[in-house]
């Protein structure tokens, strides 16, 4: 059996495992937390990612990375921009019927969600003016920086943005730990006499985003785009 | 986009695995441009047309006659 065939098969399990869990914790009574959430649309995301694309030593099948990839990932996205809309259009009216009050923040989202498209058509377009005006040169610049990135290094630096999102936005947002309750779970409980490692951890951490931002300024400097 | 190519590159008799490698990308890409599902970059296209040994008017213009003026 193809390697890809079994960690489909694999990420697949893991999804229905997941979906089962949170089924079970809504009949029981308790909420799901945005863990389980995102835990399981990230094991959909490598399962829908594995399915669909081929590998470059194994040949087998369409590579993201090629201009064919590229335009399947421009229709997909236009695509899901619509599907998004249409959701969140879903989601107020669902909301209004549950609760008996419209969402103000699903109704801004909405809202939102119908400008930003021709807003950005808008800056988009103002990059091929002769004459672009200050969010043209702005959105120039952010071009031609995206372009000097190799895909490797934004993955990196997505890697550590993730990272670090959930360690010091998810976390102690929507679940009952934090940072703090890391530190004491990877070091015990502060006591009488100093620890200093959870001064090095947290110095780790930040030396970590340091020499991420570093990295992707070097790297943004210096160009390091390579197609194949 | 009509093209030349499943002619030209059967007649040089080259496969389109083989093709897709020289011009690097997926076989898959290949087989959208002959079925006409794809029109590929002028990039690609000069690509294939280099590894065909044709010029791109020549895979490309209907009936894979030369552009003349």
């Amino acid at each position: 059996m193809k390697s890809r065939m079994v960690v489909s098969i694999l990420l697949l399990i893991g999804c229905f495992a997941i979906l089962g869990n949170i089924i079970y914790k809504l009949i029981a009574g308790d909420g799901i937390v945005l863990s389980d959430v995102i835990f399981l649309s990230m094991l959909l995301l490598f399962f829908f990612f594995t399915i669909t694309w081929g590998s470059s030593k194994k040949k087998d099948g369409i590579l993201p990375s090629e201009e064919l990839g590229k335009q399947i990932q421009h229709k997909s996205a236009s695509v899901s921009y619509y599907m998004i809309v249409s959701l969140l259009f879903v989601g107020l009216i669902i909301d209004r019927i549950v609760t008996g009050t419209p969402n103000t923040t699903i109704m801004i989202l909405f809202g939102l969600s119908l400008v930003i498209q021709p807003f950005i058509t808008y800056v988009i377009a103002q990059t091929f003016q002769i004459h672009p005006n200050s969010l043209g040169k702005i959105a120039n610049w952010f071009i031609e920086c995206n372009s000097r990135i190799s895909k490797k290094t934004k993955n990196r630096m997505l890697f550590i943005i993730g990272f670090l999102t959930a360690l010091f936005i998810i976390s102690p947002l929507f679940e009952t730990s934090s940072y703090y309750d890391l530190l004491t779970f990877l070091f015990g409980e502060p006591g009488d006499s100093f620890n200093p490692f959870p001064l090095l951890f947290s110095a780790v951490v930040i030396g970590l985003l340091i020499t991420g931002l570093y990295y992707y300024e070097k790297r943004s400097r210096e160009g390091d785009s390579r197609e194949h | 986009m009509e093209n030349q190519m499943k002619e030209l590159r059967e007649e040089k008799k080259i496969s389109q695995g083989k093709l897709a490698d020289l011009c690097r990308v997926s076989r898959q890409t290949i087989n959208a441009i002959e079925n006409n599902k794809y029109d590929p970059s002028l990039q690609l296209a000069f690509d294939i047309a280099k590894n065909l040994g044709v010029t791109v008017d020549t895979l490309f213009l209907q009936g894979g006659k030369e552009y003349e003026e």
